[in-house]
């Protein structure tokens, strides 16, 4: 099944509000800038959101890509997703075997 | 950050006379001159800081009920002293011994347990408190090739230090202390979760210390006669993940100690993780009271 970019960002914004147990509707969530802004003072809520994410996309995020970067905003998060989505497809994601999840 | 009514006291004297003359001098000294000037501050602590001891009097007669003699409780109170100085200064030792000289003072049991848990493939999680040997436990992880992170504050946010210490004594002491076998991961990091997520991925290992409410997310249970707040984030983790929880103990010094892991913990299920974290918060505290009440004298935070 292809998802267009707009299709992965709605699905991740509805994994927030799910996981994180948000009391925000999608359209702020999208509004918000960083991610940092979501889950407050609370580093371990993104822990969930990766899970989340997994389950959702049944993908898998490896330890190499759990940094900073990816998950800055709701951007850079829905292209890697897409990006994670793509090589499932194509089997071309460099590493994705290598997860021990 | 909780902030203190003083700007300095007595105690930052020691802890600089601690972090710098002593630790310099620690660099060049055999070590048996080490251990027993370390001994002798310890002699003198124990004698001099009477209101501690009252403390610690008070909190083990809390714990350990009737069934001890005033006698022994005395004895208790005077080893948690000498123990806790010794502990200080086998920190400085520890940083010039070698791999092979250390673990030949000591016994480590039931590592298979800790290589069980790991053969799950999820990371480990290691539940420990603060006692004698948690240092030379980690000393010994990172000796054995098995990476390992544990979490601490970056300022002390004691209420009963002053403005320095929490502010700049207590980061230095975490910069200039410790430095084989143990990476410390501050709570204050905005991408904790990350790194957490990352070692478990990665299979490794995270030590997370159960006596010190630093998290974000706590809950108070009945600990030792008091009420006590612990964290839980690490048991959300555990939720998400199905990462292992192996209780660890390590209790002595560089001459002599043990290092024990147990069967990883049988946690029980729930269908929403704020009952999972609340059933199994249960399960941890009572294991850390038994480890605290079979070795007493060797737990740092009493």
């Amino acid at each position: 099944m292809h998802l267009s970019i707009e299709d992965v960002k709605d699905r991740i914004v509805e994994v927030m509000i799910r996981e994180l147990e948000l009391t925000l509707n999608p359209e702020e969530v999208h509004g918000t800038s960083r991610l940092d802004d979501l889950f407050g003072m609370d580093s371990i809520a993104i822990t969930e959101l990766i899970i989340g994410i997994e389950k959702e996309f049944t993908i898998k995020i490896p330890a190499e890509d759990l940094s900073v970067e990816i998950f800055q905003d709701l951007e850079t998060l829905t292209e890697y997703v897409k990006k994670r989505l793509h090589g499932k497809t194509t089997g071309s994601i460099e590493g994705q075997d290598k997860t021990q999840c | 950050m909780t902030t203190s009514n003083r700007f300095f006291s007595i105690r930052d004297i020691g802890i600089f006379f601690y972090l710098v003359p002593f630790r310099m001098a620690a660099s060049v000294l055999p070590i048996g001159a080490i251990r027993f000037f370390g001994l002798l501050m310890g002699h003198v602590y124990s004698a001099l800081a009477y209101r501690r001891k009252r403390r610690i009097q008070q909190r083990l007669r809390t714990a350990l009920g009737n069934s001890t003699t005033n006698d022994e409780i005395m004895e208790l109170s005077r080893m948690c002293l000498l123990n806790a100085v010794a502990c200080h200064v086998d920190a400085l030792i520890l940083n010039r011994i070698g791999t092979q000289a250390l673990l030949a003072n000591g016994k480590v049991s039931g590592l298979e347990h800790f290589k069980n848990a790991l053969l799950k493939g999820k990371g480990v999680l290691l539940v420990t408190g603060h006692f004698t040997g948690l240092k030379i436990a980690c000393r010994f992880l990172h000796e054995s090739g098995y990476p390992h992170f544990g979490i601490v504050k970056r300022h002390a946010d004691d209420p009963g230090a002053s403005w320095l210490e929490n502010r700049y004594l207590s980061s230095y002491w975490s910069k200039v202390i410790d430095q084989k076998g143990r990476v410390p991961v501050f709570v204050e990091d905005k991408d904790l979760g990350l790194r957490i997520m990352k070692r478990l991925r990665e299979n490794g290992i995270v030590i997370i210390s159960l006596d010190v409410p630093f998290s974000q997310h706590l809950l108070t249970r009945p600990f030792l006669g008091y009420e006590q707040a612990f964290p839980v984030g690490f048991l959300r983790i555990v939720y998400s993940t199905g990462a292992a929880v192996v209780p660890m103990v390590g209790i002595g010094n560089s001459s002599a100690f043990t290092i024990c892991f147990e069967e990883a913990v049988n946690l029980r299920e729930a269908a929403r993780k704020d009952e999972f974290v609340a059933k199994n918060i249960d399960i941890l505290v009572r294991i850390l009271e038994s480890q605290i009440l079979k070795d007493p004298a060797h737990w740092l935070l009493i």
